[in-house]
């Protein structure tokens, strides 16, 4: 444990160190310094506005995710249950699936309020997986327990919370971590191509406008971070949780 | 020895030839006396472009030989960003306008927390757009568009009150019969700054390409002074030969040519007006400019 722990820090080290010597080579303009870009971090912190960024960019995200999970969530389930729905529904899922996340950027663009946009474009990115997972996992359900559970007479709520639950469980948390790490770089560029006014994409496009270079960096690694810090947040979840049931 | 003149001499000549001066230019004001130059001579090369961002600042990092009419501004942060560039010259001293469709909107402070659109967000017409209405106290609400998008909305009517340059305003106006211009920001400039030219936009290049090409230049500002004197004196004419360049009418060409303010200033005076506009970019946001008004070697002389 230690000792992977030191490898990634030597690993991270000399990362920076190759980046540092290819910044000297170029142009800032092309390539910052690491030391521009922490720079570059440190004083959008002092500004503050950082946190109303971040915040409102996770809050974008976050609200992307719920609202997908209120509406694909049972269209899953209902999809795994009802082979003729599945069977319907199926194509259009897989169409939204496929299109480029583009596409639904620029059409909601035409379509939408400038403030709407990134979280309709996270919905739309994220739904067919969760949509998916979902009808999957209900469609795993061993039927042997099925039958099991009919001839021991189990209730419905019985047969729902010892066989449905544990099995669609799993796919849950896969999807839910498919979805978390896309949904932010999903939202960034959504807002970069939208201008809703603030966030960390708004601020990128800025940085853009502007030709800075570092800003444009330091925001991406905010993103790495963020990205970073809830997956490793999921997994401690998912841990505890898998820990408790042991 | 005399084959290898000869070669030589063909070999220059041919270099010449295919050298030539390449400018690049966006469909726009700027763009008519380049026109009208590159008619009368075919060593000028005109690559027409519509977005700064993806065409032309990508490109400016990366290549040397190349003479760009850009925003002023950006030129003063690629210097302050240790770029060295050239302001060759400026090529007009207003093309902004504010337009209403609206019979209750004459006035700057008639817009008063109305919604304004504005093209291309940190843009320099967004930049003096904000700057006006602060020194005014006016408080707007102002909604982003690139500016073809913002003529189709006034035109159809589904907007009534926008930023907008030339000849987009003019074209506006023609089809938007309600359609009037109620700002001319030179004026505003005026009132506010005490000159009445807005140095916006202007020839730009690296360095090292003015000084290897110093002769090639100076005959360039040369000629382009001259057609922006010719299409002054000749709307008519100017507004026929850009029409299929620029892909407007040419009654409208025509039209708004007088309204582009075309001239073409440089060395000193431009370094003058530029200090002036640089300096109060600075006081609205230090990243406009990248930071500090350049010195006068950015200036081309």
């Amino acid at each position: 444990m230690k000792k992977s722990f030191l490898n990634k820090i030597i690993g991270l080290f000399f990362l920076l160190i190759l980046w540092y010597l290819l910044s000297k080579t170029f142009n800032p303009i092309i390539l910052p310094s690491p030391f521009e870009v922490a720079n570059s971090m440190i004083n959008s912190f002092k500004n503050l506005n950082i946190f109303s960024n971040l915040g409102i960019t996770v809050f974008r995200a976050f609200l992307g995710l719920i609202f997908s999970f209120i509406i694909g969530f049972p269209l899953g389930v209902f999809m795994g249950i009802n082979k003729t729905f599945y069977e319907t529904i199926r194509p259009l899922v897989t169409f939204i699936q496929s299109m480029p996340v583009i596409s639904w950027v620029l059409l909601a663009l035409i379509w939408l309020d400038n403030k709407l946009i990134p979280l309709f474009v996270v919905v739309a990115a994220v739904i067919p997986i969760i949509i998916l997972n979902i009808a999957e996992g209900i469609k795993r359900v061993d039927e042997k327990l099925l039958q099991m559970a009919d001839i021991y007479n189990f209730s419905k709520i019985k047969i729902l919370k010892n066989i449905y639950i544990p099995s669609v469980a799993g796919y849950f948390e896969s999807s839910l971590k498919i979805v978390l790490g896309n949904s932010f770089k999903v939202v960034v560029m959504a807002e970069v191509l939208s201008h809703p006014g603030m966030g960390i994409g708004e601020q990128m496009s800025w940085a853009r406008i502007n030709i800075e270079t570092a800003d444009l960096l330091a925001w991406s690694i905010i993103v790495v971070l963020i990205t970073f810090f809830f997956m490793e947040l999921m997994n401690l979840f998912f841990r505890s949780k898998s820990d408790k049931s042991k | 020895m005399k084959k290898i003149f000869y070669i030589v001499v063909i070999f220059l000549f041919s270099f010449n030839f295919i050298m030539g001066l390449q400018i690049s230019a966006p469909k726009g004001p700027p763009s008519v006396p380049l026109i009208k130059m590159i008619q009368d001579n075919p060593n000028y090369k005109l690559n027409l472009y519509t977005d700064i961002l993806t065409e032309v600042i990508p490109k400016f990092i990366k290549e040397e030989d190349n003479i760009f009419i850009m925003p002023t501004n950006v030129a003063a942060k690629f210097y302050n960003k240790g770029l060295n560039v050239k302001i060759l010259n400026i090529t007009s001293s207003g093309i902004l306008y504010i337009l209403s469709s609206n019979s209750k909107i004459n006035d700057l402070n008639s817009i008063k927390n109305k919604e304004i659109y504005v093209p291309a967000p940190g843009s320099s017409p967004d930049i003096l757009t904000r700057y006006i209405f602060n020194k005014k106290n006016i408080d707007i609400k102002i909604k982003y568009g690139s500016s073809p998008e913002i003529t189709k909305l006034f035109i159809s009517g589904r907007i009534d009150l926008c930023v907008l340059p030339e000849p987009f305003a003019t074209k506006a106006i023609n089809k938007n019969k309600k359609g009037k211009r109620i700002l001319n920001f030179k004026t505003e400039w005026k009132n506010i700054t005490g000159s009445s030219n807005i140095p916006q936009v202007g020839l730009v290049t690296k360095k090292i390409y003015a000084q290897n090409n110093r002769k090639e230049i100076i005959k360039m500002l040369k000629d382009y002074k001259n057609a922006v004197k010719w299409v002054n004196k000749n709307p008519q004419k100017a507004a026929i030969l850009a029409e299929k360049k620029l892909g407007i009418n040419s009654e409208i060409i025509k039209k708004s040519i007088p309204k582009m303010n075309l001239i073409s200033v440089e060395k000193n005076s431009a370094y003058k007006v530029l200090k002036n506009y640089f300096s109060i970019l600075n006081t609205v946001n230090k990243k406009l400019i990248g930071g500090k008004i350049p010195d006068e070697k950015i200036i081309f002389k």
